[in-house]
């Protein structure tokens, strides 16, 4: 499986326009508003990404580098879920103090911090904790433990926590024990809950990985569409209503200080690349009069195979030989055959291979 | 020499900082991992390449019984103790609550790319260096203690081996990078079944264990594909077997040739043509033969009745 990119949304918001030069001690950034840039704001760090069930909606909160006093200021952003649309942004400061925030059991945001060791629930649209909120602490269990990332499963008392390249899932019922253990295929980005047995990973190169973290498995390895050179950050978030991922790209502001971040939605469907075949390849002696079979694969971004797909095979004019078959589907890891009967004397033929994908949505 | 059928259009990109250090062909992907000291990927058989994220600190990549791999993973206090993990086949990750051995230290150093574990014939082979032959050391895996080794005799000066790949079940591909010789070895019985070459020094080796083809990612980062088939180099002079000089009345005396290849191995399966120069004094059983599994084409040669002269035999093989 592989992700299948349904639309972006770029940029996912505007920046505000300089609105006249202030008194000396008032300014900051004098870079922000220095020619050719016309924008008196730029994003300096995205910390929290997550869907909001309740709203139903998309929520960031960003920190902003600002040309008036003091110079900083964090936002909370609310997009639609559905549309990817901007919805408003409302100042939010004080939430610095939490790290990675994302939705876990029960609809609810749970977080990991900056100034304290626990995993604990909060209020989306301020990040922090409500009375009688739940919390854990994870710097007391025996191993040691303390999160970037955090997954909170209520239901079955697990917490999936990520303390450097691997993964943990730990029992939290009683004492809590580590129960399973995946390595990361990088450092995170970021990561999100989608339901009681999965979750989703996304990495500063842009890999997104999902895991089945109840079987302690991963069950696909895949990327973002064209992941560029110049992303600064990835975050993600899973839409559980229309099962779907949804991932912030905070890009560099363009030469005039436009915004330039990005929300990118994905379903979690079979996206073949436009070059995603390759090239036939011999496996035995080309000789006349002998059987050859070519293999090839069919795949998608990251090299995951794509099964049951259909593709055929074709002699190009003038065909020496013959096909034995002239059409094979593709198999788990996304390999077919095509068999070539070679001819009795010798000559020079050309195999042509082609496939008609379908995703759902064209073809 | 081995046969070359294919070589890929398109060429690996290397990692820019570092070279890399293993190339492991997965029977599960039908396709390459390559790994380096940072970075690990996938290689399909025509070269394409896709990342699939980076290597852990101190990880060493190792071939695995049935076409799989493996990590070591420096452990304990001795910078030379190692445990072994089986891997994830989605991501190519080690699984890290899944270990194979205890921690332990190999003999002969630490654990090294290239090493080759069964872990359920419980065996570790690496390649042994010292002594000036190329050296196959079977290792327990429970208590990282050698209990045997492999000497591949006549290769002399032979280097030794920077790759053990799963070749099929009971048997691994041998190699070295640096001169392209290769050996595959049955590593139950303890017998070297074919030892050959792939005619100059490649960057990484590996073995399709699917189709039985050798892998090279070859200097200009292109892969090369080889089947197994020997290409004809030596054709030697037909000769009688058991010797004999003269022969005399109708009396038919077994006369054989051998094939090998550049690096003297047999070429079996060959079709030889035999032929007597005219005038020919006695006659041939055959006119064609094929060779055995020690490169042998065999022919039966009748003498004349009576009368004496000289014979001349002629060969030839198609290639």
């Amino acid at each position: 499986m592989s992700l299948y990119p349904i639309k972006t949304v770029a940029p996912a918001f505007q920046f505000t326009e300089y609105t006249g030069e202030l008194p000396a001690p008032s300014r900051y950034n004098n870079y922000l508003v220095t020619p050719p840039r016309l924008y008196q704001e730029d994003v300096a760090q995205v910390y929290h990404f997550f869907y909001e069930p309740g709203s139903d909606q998309l929520v960031a909160y960003i920190t902003f580098s600002f040309y008036y006093w003091p110079g900083w200021e964090i936002f909370r952003y609310e997009w639609s879920a559905d549309t990817g649309e901007f919805v408003k942004r409302t100042a939010a400061g004080g939430t610095s103090y939490q790290r990675n925030a994302g939705v876990g059991s029960y609809g609810k945001i749970y977080t990991a911090w900056n100034n304290k060791y626990t995993v604990s629930e909060v209020s989306w649209d301020d990040l922090w904790e409500p009375t009688n909120g739940w919390s854990i602490n994870p710097s007391t269990w025996s191993p040691q433990r303390i999160f970037d990332f955090a997954v909170v499963n209520r239901e079955d008392n697990l917490l999936v926590g990520v303390p450097g390249l691997d993964m943990e899932v730990w029992d939290i019922s009683g004492t809590p024990a580590l129960q399973a253990s995946l390595r990361c295929p990088e450092s995170l980005s970021y990561m999100c809950y989608e339901d009681r047995q999965r979750l989703w990973i996304i990495t500063p190169s842009g890999l997104i990985a999902k895991a089945n973290y109840q079987k302690a498995r991963w069950e696909m390895l895949s990327a973002v569409q064209d992941p560029s050179s110049d992303a600064q950050a990835y975050l993600c978030a899973f839409d559980t209503l229309r099962n779907r991922l949804a991932v912030f790209r905070q890009r560099p502001a363009a030469t005039d200080g436009a915004c330039r971040c990005q929300l990118e939605f994905y379903r979690p469907l079979i996206k073949v690349e436009s070059d995603g075949l390759t090239e036939p390849v011999p496996t035995s002696s080309l000789r006349a009069g002998k059987k050859v079979t070519f293999v090839a694969h069919l795949h998608g971004e990251r090299g995951e195979g794509l099964p049951s797909y259909v593709v055929n095979g074709a002699l190009s004019s003038p065909a020496v030989g013959s096909l034995l078959n002239s059409f094979a589907s593709t198999e788990i890891n996304g390999a077919l055959g095509i068999r070539y009967q070679a001819p009795s004397a010798a000559g020079e033929a050309t195999l042509q291979l082609s496939a008609t994908i379908t995703d759902g949505e064209s073809s | 020499m081995l046969e070359q059928i294919y070589t890929s259009s398109k060429a690996v990109t290397p990692n820019p900082l570092t070279n890399p250090n293993q190339l492991i062909f997965l029977r599960d992907w039908g396709a390459m991992l390559l790994g380096n000291y940072t970075l690990l990927d996938k290689i399909f058989l025509d070269g394409t390449q896709a990342n699939l994220g980076v290597v852990g600190t101190g990880s060493t990549l190792l071939n695995r019984a049935r076409g799989r791999h493996a990590w070591g993973i420096q452990s304990g206090s001795s910078p030379y103790a190692f445990t072994i993990y089986s891997a994830d086949e989605t991501t190519g990750q080690l699984e890290i609550l899944n270990p194979l051995t205890s921690s332990w230290q190999p003999p002969n150093g630490g654990l090294r790319v290239g090493d080759f574990i069964d872990d359920e014939a419980g065996l570790l082979l690496r390649a042994f260096w010292g002594g000036g032959l190329a050296k196959v050391a079977k290792v327990n895996l429970l208590t990282g203690e050698q209990i045997g080794g492999l000497l591949v005799l006549g290769a002399a000066g032979f280097p030794a081996y920077t790759n053990i790949a799963y070749a099929g079940p009971g048997k691994v591909m041998a190699c070295e990078y640096g001169s392209g010789l290769l050996a595959i070895i049955d590593y139950l019985n303890w017998e070297i079944l074919q030892l050959s070459t792939l005619g100059g020094a490649v960057r990484l080796m590996a073995y399709d264990s699917l189709h039985d083809l050798v892998i090279a990612l070859d200097l200009d980062w292109h892969v090369r594909l080889y089947t197994l088939a020997v290409v004809p180099a030596t054709l030697s002079a037909p000769a009688f077997y058991p010797t004999a000089s003269e022969v005399t009345l109708k009396v038919g005396r077994k006369i054989r040739m051998r094939l090998t290849g550049a690096a003297g191995e047999p070429c079996s399966g060959w079709w030889v043509h035999w032929q007597l120069r005219t005038p020919a004094q006695g006659y041939l059983e055959k006119t064609r033969s094929q060779t055995d599994a020690d490169g042998y084409a065999w022919n039966y040669h009748y003498g004349p009745v009576a009368g004496s002269g000289s014979e001349i035999f002629d060969v030839r093989v198609v290639v």
